[in-house]
């Protein structure tokens, strides 16, 4: 597994482990399971990623934009500026999703912001 | 043969068993997609029938507590569930409650408590708050039961970026919850959500502005909740009550509000009774004000008038009081100055109809003379009346023509000679030759000179000094009257141009009709020019006028005279 796609691992699961504890573990699982290309552990660890890890990202956010954009926007940041490490912050989530959609972010772009 | 009817017969059994089995598999899959459709049909009316009641329920307010209420009251339409809980954040505050459906343990509540508690510290990014235990509601716990929630889902509501109230939907049952179920919530949470944020920037812009036209108001107004505590307070109720931090707390202004007027009894009295006080007339530090408390009711609420607090309206009227009263010392005053010339007219004119004995000649030359003196006292005074309503009016006139100033005040001062020496004053002049003729009303510019030495005699003791000085300047006239009188209160110096302001001349035994400085000043600025006053207690005043100098003339004094209206500029006469 490259470098990149462990960074994004780490990085997914964090964030899905940050969602257990603010949104419980099972509507978080279901949601995480729900994502194309990503497997997860009842633990909430991300143990495998294929295809296109930024696309992986995008179905995750968007899971979770499906619960609260809001809540996806204050408390997925570090997941959000891999898609869109340029846009304001007042930028909406959907718009950073929309952007990475057009452009496919670069897996570079998570270790020039972590 | 018999082989070949067998062969057939299996096969066409085979062939209805499978027929069978697929229209049974399709019928369940018709049963399936039916009640699918139905739970679906269901969440879709549980989402409708809560954001309805939601929106009927909350109207304007911003209550999240209230808000929360109606949801996880309404709950068993849409699951099965053994406890409710929220964690809502109301005036900066948490607060933890939750209802308990099936006989749980006080551990299992706990549980919940701190799942919430953490849940909040996570999306705010904070250390996990400690809070008060908080209400249960429900049926009775059971320490007995040691169940703990096995299945339990969070649903956060963020209003403009900031959690503001976390729901807990938990259950003994491991799986308790489907993934349908829990998005209906969370689409009911967010679309509250999203419907609170509008509410608060909508209320947050209206506040704004109204916080801004409370502010621009002169009157001023604070405002107490329910509980006493100050919601508003706007700059001038600052400065009335003496509050002189930018923010003030409950407590400043409760030690602000002054012991000679009981508030916090009024403010009580206005909330109990829902009705207005309304003081006509309390004086705090030396000011004088009407005072209204107004109740302010919930407007959310339309069955019942609820009181939610108080407006309290300070209204300043030490002017309109101080006005109040110059003008019944004006009236006064005028009466008492027609009433003395009256009586002395009509005590002398009987004692020529009807004397008690012979007059002589030179007895009745006297008294027609009294007459004609007192007669001519009270026209000046009728005149200064008239004079002084034509100014408030805008009707004043002043008729200018070319004239000698220097000559105009020589003569003034002479009339003055004879009541100088009397009161053992020494009155002074001092004119520039080199001041030329310009256009001026002499009638009116005269008065002006007499109503200025007039007022220095009057406040100027024996032995003193006034002295009149005129001279040119650039292209305007100086003229100034010095006394080294009584002098002027600082505090009373700007009343002195007013209408009514009459200045204690009693311990000098001299009364007026306190217009003369009025006349002075309309008369002066009707030629455009301007009128100063430099005056300290107890060292004397001097008052300066100008007039400018248009149309000035070396030569005879043209006989067309330019007639101009108060307050408006002078036209110059070639």
């Amino acid at each position: 597994m490259s470098d990149t796609a462990q960074d994004f691992q780490k990085l997914l699961t964090e964030a899905i482990r940050k969602q257990i504890i603010i949104l419980g573990p099972q509507i978080t699982l279901l949601k995480a399971h729900n994502v194309p290309g990503m497997t997860v552990s009842e633990d909430g660890t991300v143990i495998a990623l294929s295809g296109n890890p930024s696309d992986v990202v995008t179905q995750f956010l968007e899971q979770f934009r499906e619960i609260s954009g809001p809540l996806l926007k204050k408390t997925m940041k570090p997941l959000l500026s891999t898609l869109s490490p340029n846009q304001p912050d007042s930028h909406s989530e959907n718009s950073a999703i929309s952007e990475n959609q057009k452009t496919g972010s670069s897996a570079s772009q998570i270790n020039q912001n972590h | 043969m018999l082989l070949i009817i067998s062969i057939i017969a299996i096969g066409a059994t085979i062939i209805f068993g499978i027929a069978a089995i697929m229209y049974s598999m399709r019928e369940e899959k018709a049963i399936k997609q039916l009640v699918d459709n139905e739970l679906k049909q269901k969440q879709r009316l549980f989402e409708i029938t809560m954001m309805k009641e939601i929106q009927d329920r909350i109207g304007y307010s911003l209550e999240i507590e209230k808000i929360i209420d109606v949801i996880t009251g309404s709950l068993d339409a849409l699951l099965n569930y053994s406890s409710v809980s929220a964690l809502v954040l109301e005036k900066d505050r948490l607060q933890f409650k939750t209802h308990v459906k099936e006989a749980v343990s006080k551990q299992y509540i706990e549980t919940i408590r701190s799942s919430l508690l953490r849940s909040y510290a996570t999306i705010e990014n904070l250390d996990t708050p400690t809070i008060p235990e908080g209400n249960i509601s429900g049926v009775a716990l059971d320490d007995l039961n040691h169940a703990l929630p096995v299945s339990s889902f969070n649903v956060p509501m963020i209003v403009n970026d900031r959690a503001v109230g976390i729901i807990n939907i938990s259950s003994t049952k491991p799986k308790g919850f489907t993934e349908a179920e829990m998005t209906t919530l969370y689409k009911i949470a967010a679309q509250t959500s999203e419907a609170l944020s509008r509410l608060e920037n909508i209320l947050t812009v209206e506040k704004g502005k109204l916080m801004a036209m409370i502010g621009s108001l002169a009157d001023g107004l604070f405002m107490v909740d329910v509980n006493g505590q100050l919601t508003i307070i706007n700059n001038a109720a600052k400065e009335f009550l003496g509050i002189p931090v930018d923010k003030p707390s409950t407590i400043d202004l409760l030690s602000a509000l002054p012991n000679t007027y009981d508030f916090s009894g009024k403010i009580q009295r206005a909330i109990n009774h829902k009705r207005v006080i309304e003081e006509k007339e309390v004086t705090i530090d030396q000011k004088i004000f009407q005072i209204f408390i107004t109740p302010v009711f919930d407007v959310s609420i339309t069955t019942e008038k609820k009181v939610i607090g108080v407006s309290v309206l300070l209204h300043d009227i030490t002017l309109e009081k101080s006005v109040a009263k110059m003008k019944e010392d004006f009236t006064n005053v005028m009466v008492h100055e027609l009433r003395s010339p009256l009586t002395a007219i009509k005590a002398s004119s009987e004692m020529l109809i009807a004397p008690p004995g012979p007059l002589s000649e030179e007895e009745r030359k006297k008294i027609i003379g009294l007459i004609a003196q007192q007669s001519r006292k009270m026209l000046d005074e009728v005149a200064l009346i008239l004079d002084a309503a034509k100014l408030e009016a805008g009707l004043f006139t002043i008729q200018k023509i070319p004239g000698d100033l220097k000559q105009l005040i020589n003569e003034r001062v002479q009339i003055f000679q004879a009541p100088a020496h009397e009161k053992f004053i020494n009155l002074t002049v001092d004119i520039d030759p080199s001041i030329p003729m310009f256009n001026f009303d002499p009638i009116h510019i005269g008065q002006v000179v007499n109503n200025l030495i007039s007022n220095s005699l009057k406040f100027t003791s024996s032995g003193g000094t006034i002295k009149i000085t005129a001279k040119p300047a650039i292209g305007s006239v100086v003229v100034s009257v010095s006394d080294t009188g009584a002098g002027i209160p600082k505090d009373k110096q700007h009343l002195l141009f007013s209408k009514f302001t009459q200045l204690s001349g009693a311990e000098h035994g001299s009364v007026g009709t306190g217009l003369g400085l009025y006349i002075v000043k309309g008369v002066v600025e009707a030629h455009g020019g301007t009128v100063n006053l430099d005056s300290e207690e107890g060292r004397g005043t001097t008052i300066t006028f100008n007039l400018p100098i248009d149309g000035a003339k070396q030569t005879a004094p043209d006989q067309h005279p330019t007639i101009l209206p108060a307050n408006k500029p002078p036209k110059l006469v070639n």
